[in-house]
């Protein structure tokens, strides 16, 4: 039987170099996934784990992502941060952990998703300016527009930061 | 709070006491009009309308001009360079070289908020898409608190499109710091925004929501009517049934309390009959000129540190 260090072993140390994230709230692995622009068509190798059980989750499980080759960059991690708060993220070398962290909601939600008002200055091509959201609450989740102050909800959220 | 080379973006910037100030400046200059005249001597204000306007960019001129000072700017987008492809923050950087003060009018939400990031000098938003009307708002305050002597204790009724309509949104955010009792009269599908009605409920103004106008009118103080744009509606056969509902007859005057005032921002289409102007309480003529004396105490509190 294995030991409980022996199956964190199998989530992370299979890959040699790339990023895993662990904790992801259940059931949105695919939508991370989809944030990253990821597809794994290009030969990319990509683990999924959806619903894998967790002590730590108050639901009892968790997903868990783990992908060879690619480290995520801030907008990304951001973007993570708004559908799945509290996911942690690694990035490995030479199958260690080379950095590692909790994702967070940033007080100030800049240039991470576009707006969903069509009609926002923020949406007019060439404008130089990046969007900006305030969070009014983290739970439930919902922001406002800072240029059109549209109020989005998790839903409306988790579709712009899928679309980006 | 002090207005000097303040931007006006949003009517949610404006406490009580900023209001009354700037009430008792309105009055200050129209007590004494001969002697402000030269008050902005050398002062230059841009008038960007990216949208045309009647009203707003006439009385933000002839403001300007009663106050000894000059207006440059546009009409409509398409005389100027951002029908070439130019940006807005391109045309900001560079009219605010050219003016003291910029007053914007766009078709986009945020619009404002973006030129206040790229300029040097003060911006006033004149509208921008369907968020807000920030100095309409505040010249319909001077006429109620003028035509009525009071703001508190009032009845407000603000009718027609309470969705899209940007000057009920100003006005409804600057008459949360009263004690006034808010009706939102509208087709379901034109209620008030919701980040308004949050707003109210924050400022713990009370307000009641309703497609009922009749029923509504015999309460009111004061009525606030709005134009009902057929555009509005993804449905013809909508706007059909809801459009003779929401509209001021001589007959439906006669649910109307003796001391009402009707305003409305103008234009106006079939919503207020012509009949009406006659009456009494029709006040929205009236209420154009006290969007020349707000707009006056406006651009001078701006412009000029302590007056
Ligand atoms: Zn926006």
């Amino acid at each position: 039987m294995a030991s409980k260090s022996d199956s964190k072993r199998l989530y992370v140390e299979k890959i040699k170099k790339g990023t895993v994230i662990d904790h992801i709230k259940e059931g949105f692995a695919i939508s991370v996934l989809k944030i990253l622009g990821l597809e794994g068509r290009n030969g990319t190798l990509i683990t999924i784990g959806i619903n894998v059980k967790s002590n730590v989750s108050s639901s009892g499980h968790k997903d868990i992502l783990k992908v060879e080759n690619i480290y995520l960059d801030e907008k990304q991690i951001h973007q993570i941060a708004l559908i799945s708060p509290g996911s942690k993220v690694s990035f490995i070398e030479d199958f260690k952990i080379k950095d590692k962290f909790v994702v967070k909601i940033p007080s100030l939600i800049k240039g991470i998703i576009d707006c969903p008002n069509e009609n926002c200055i923020t949406n007019v091509d060439r404008e130089p300016v990046l969007t900006e959201f305030k969070v009014l609450s983290e739970k439930p989740l919902k922001i406002a527009c800072n240029y059109c102050e549209r109020i989005l909800y998790k839903e409306e959220i988790l579709h712009m930061a899928e679309k980006n | 709070m002090n207005f000097f080379n303040s931007d006006i973006i949003s009517a949610k910037q404006y406490s009580r006491e900023d209001i009354e100030k700037l009430i008792d400046l309105a009055l200050k200059i129209e007590n004494d009009k001969e002697k402000y005249s030269r008050l902005l001597q050398g002062k230059i204000m841009a008038a960007l309308f990216f949208e045309p306007s009647t009203r707003t960019r006439l009385s933000f001129e002839s403001a300007m001009n009663y106050l000894g000072g000059s207006v440059i700017g546009f009409s409509s987008a398409g005389v100027t360079s951002v029908k070439k492809g130019e940006t807005l923050a391109d045309t900001i950087r560079t009219v605010a070289n050219y003016s003291d003060l910029i007053i914007i009018r766009h078709n986009k939400e945020g619009a404002a908020k973006l030129a206040q990031k790229f300029s040097d000098v003060p911006i006033i938003n004149a509208g921008n898409g369907s968020q807000e009307h920030p100095t309409q708002g505040l010249l319909d305050v001077l006429a109620i608190s003028e035509l009525k002597k009071t703001v508190d204790g009032l009845n407000i009724g603000l009718i027609g499109d309470l969705k899209y309509g940007r000057t009920v949104h100003s006005l409804a955010h600057l008459l949360s710091n009263f004690k006034v009792k808010l009706y939102f009269i509208s087709p379901t599908q034109l209620k008030m925004q919701y980040r308004v009605k949050d707003a109210l409920t924050q400022k713990k103004t009370s307000f009641t929501e309703t497609t009922d106008f009749k029923e509504t009118l015999p309460l009111l103080d004061v009525i606030y009517m709005t134009r009902i744009q057929k555009e509005r509606f993804g449905d013809l056969e909508e706007y059909d049934k809801v459009k003779n509902a929401f509209i001021l007859t001589k007959k439906i005057m006669k649910l109307v309390k003796d001391d009402a005032i009707i305003l409305h921002p103008l234009p106006r289409v079939n919503e207020i009959s012509p009949k009406i102007d006659v009456d009494p309480r029709a006040k929205y003529f009236e209420q154009t000129y006290y969007g020349l004396m707000m707009r006056k105490a406006i651009i001078a509190s701006i412009l000029l540190e302590n007056f």
